[in-house]
């Protein structure tokens, strides 16, 4: 573990560089432990996959300081940290006009579209952190899935609500925006807004099941989410 | 009532000091580029340093004000004028239903910030009034201003007989040879000593593809240890990511909380407000300093704002 600045107004925490669920539960709970003590001068915490950057007014408290803090709250910490297993399933309509990178992505990993859905549907994902654009979960399978990289030439923009993947990961855009990932579906759920009071489906540390639906579920949810009335099934993994 | 836009200008929007604490849902604080000059001009007009004025780039725009207020403008150097009259920058300003204020040619820097006494009447989404452009939201309905844009005013301000217009030395803006101070990390170890040795002792243009996201920067090859790709990770205001080609990149005030490029350092404080100032084609010399200076010098800076308030 080590404490460095970020300029400075930030503070960051590295753990060990890697893409691991039990790395990143560390970070999630030297999070919470950090945001409840609450100290003066710290303004906010955000996690990444394997780092805590806390950003601060050094007018209220220093690097220095903070660092010590920082330190006796990770000492606190439990040895083992427990695995947090609870999670939401996430509906998404797979392939069409949804999809226009499914059948490319079948190819590649010498699959037929069916068995990708299969892998995708059975697959858990683990949200790691939420970053790049607003509500954006960067989602990682619990094992092996896919090998395709990002796509050669990034897309100029794709739909909100679309589910991109790459390699091992998955994501969904809340807004129409460029993309290097592949695009092989969507979802009729809402990835972020500004004015509702959970602005976020996903958060950092969650799990998340792909759920296969039809054309005609996906505007059946579609139309209860814009009404306020959806809710994401949850369960524990 | 409160002003009309009759032009927009270049790229003109509602800013505030940022919104924090939604970092970690993925939001980007977004804010003035120039947080030092937006803070100047709401504290000349009176307002909370933190308050919603409109941030214009390089073409400034042409108001009329539908109603009495006082207002003030900082930044870029440039002729400012009230209907045909030149007025001056740094001071706060009367004007009255129907006045026009217009931007002349930019002649130094690239930012002005108008502060309007008692706020804009704009509504704050996730507590702050900053527009998050490429997420539609914020600001004045989530975009830049545009040509025909009405905003209201929270709290306009009508002359009285003795009323003290305050007014402050205007500041210096950068030339086109900038020195621009870093705090070395926390991925320095992406990069080969030659890498770090180069960045220093090099200097780099700001290119013309640079905006509010960031400042895209040619010169010599950074050399990276690895492949210049990383697991993403935090980026901050300035942060300096410098991807496989070896051409930095400066994450502005519209930058995605994380990226995935190897980050050599992070500009200082003090210094993001001299760099929001410099132009496209600037010539920028990097220098690493400690975090113990850097942060005297944004104390020393928080003091001086709290000084004029």
């Amino acid at each position: 573990m080590q404490i460095k600045s970020i300029g400075d107004k930030g503070l960051v925490i590295i753990f060990e560089y890697k893409i691991d669920i039990k790395v990143n539960q560390k970070v999630k709970a030297l999070k919470d432990a950090i945001d409840k003590k609450n100290i003066k001068g710290v303004i906010e915490t955000v996690m990444s996959y394997n780092e805590l950057a806390l950003y601060y007014r050094p007018e209220l408290i220093r690097y220095k300081n903070l660092k010590l803090i920082v330190e006796e709250t990770y000492s606190s910490l439990k040895e083992e940290i427990d695995v947090n297993r609870t999670g939401i399933e996430v509906p998404v309509v797979y392939g069409g006009e949804y999809g226009p990178d499914l059948q490319e992505v079948a190819d590649y990993e010498g699959l037929t579209v069916e068995e990708v859905i299969k892998k995708h549907t059975e697959t858990y994902g683990y949200v790691y952190a939420i970053g790049s654009m607003p509500g954006t979960p960067y989602i990682g399978a619990d094992n092996e899935t896919f090998k395709i990289p990002r796509r050669k030439r990034p897309r100029l923009s794709a739909p909100a609500r679309s589910m991109v993947i790459q390699t091992n990961q998955t994501t969904l855009l809340p807004v129409d925006q460029p993309t290097g990932w592949n695009i092989i579906g969507s979802t009729p759920i809402e990835i972020f807004d500004a004015v509702k009071e959970n602005h976020c489906t996903l958060n950092p540390g969650m799990w998340v099941k792909f759920n296969y639906i039809t054309q005609k579920e996906y505007d059946e949810i579609r139309e209860a989410v814009e009404s306020g009335t959806y809710r994401c099934k949850t369960f524990s993994y | 009532m409160g002003i009309l836009i009759r032009k927009s200008g270049f790229l003109s929007s509602i800013q505030d000091l940022g919104r924090y604490n939604y970092q970690d849902i993925g939001v980007s604080p977004c804010g003035a580029m120039d947080e030092r000059s937006l803070m100047i001009a709401n504290i000349l007009v009176g307002n909370d340093k933190n308050d919603a004025v409109i941030e214009t780039t390089m073409m400034g725009p042409e108001i009329e004000f539908k109603e009495d207020n006082i207002f003030a403008v900082t930044g870029g150097k440039l002729e400012l004028k009230l209907n045909n009259e030149q007025i001056e920058m740094y001071k706060e300003i009367q004007a009255k239903k129907g006045d026009i204020l217009s931007f002349g040619f930019m002649k130094e820097g690239c930012r002005n910030y108008i502060a309007f006494k008692g706020g804009l009447a704009v509504n704050k989404i996730m507590d702050s009034y900053s527009t998050h452009i490429r997420g539609g939201f914020g600001g004045l309905n989530g975009r830049k201003l545009i040509d025909g844009d009405e905003i209201g005013f929270r709290a306009p301000f009508k002359e009285k007989y003795d009323y003290q217009f305050k007014q402050v030395e205007p500041e210096d803006m950068p030339g086109k040879e900038v020195k621009i101070r870093v705090i070395l990390g926390p991925e320095e170890e992406q990069f080969t000593r030659k890498g770090i040795e180069t960045f220093i002792s090099s200097p780099y243009k700001i290119g013309f593809d640079s905006d509010r996201m960031g400042y895209r920067m040619s010169g010599e090859v950074v050399e990276h240890t690895g492949d210049g790709n990383v697991i993403s990770s935090v980026s901050s205001f300035g942060t300096i990511e410098i991807p496989g080609n070896g051409q930095p990149l400066i994450l502005m005030a519209d930058r995605p909380t994380m990226g995935g490029y190897a980050k050599l350092g992070t500009v200082i404080s003090v210094d993001l407000s001299v760099l929001a100032q410099c132009r496209p084609n600037s010539k920028i010399y990097f220098e690493f300093i400690d975090v113990e200076a850097a942060e005297e010098l944004y104390i020393k800076q928080y003091e001086y704002i709290e000084s004029i308030n």
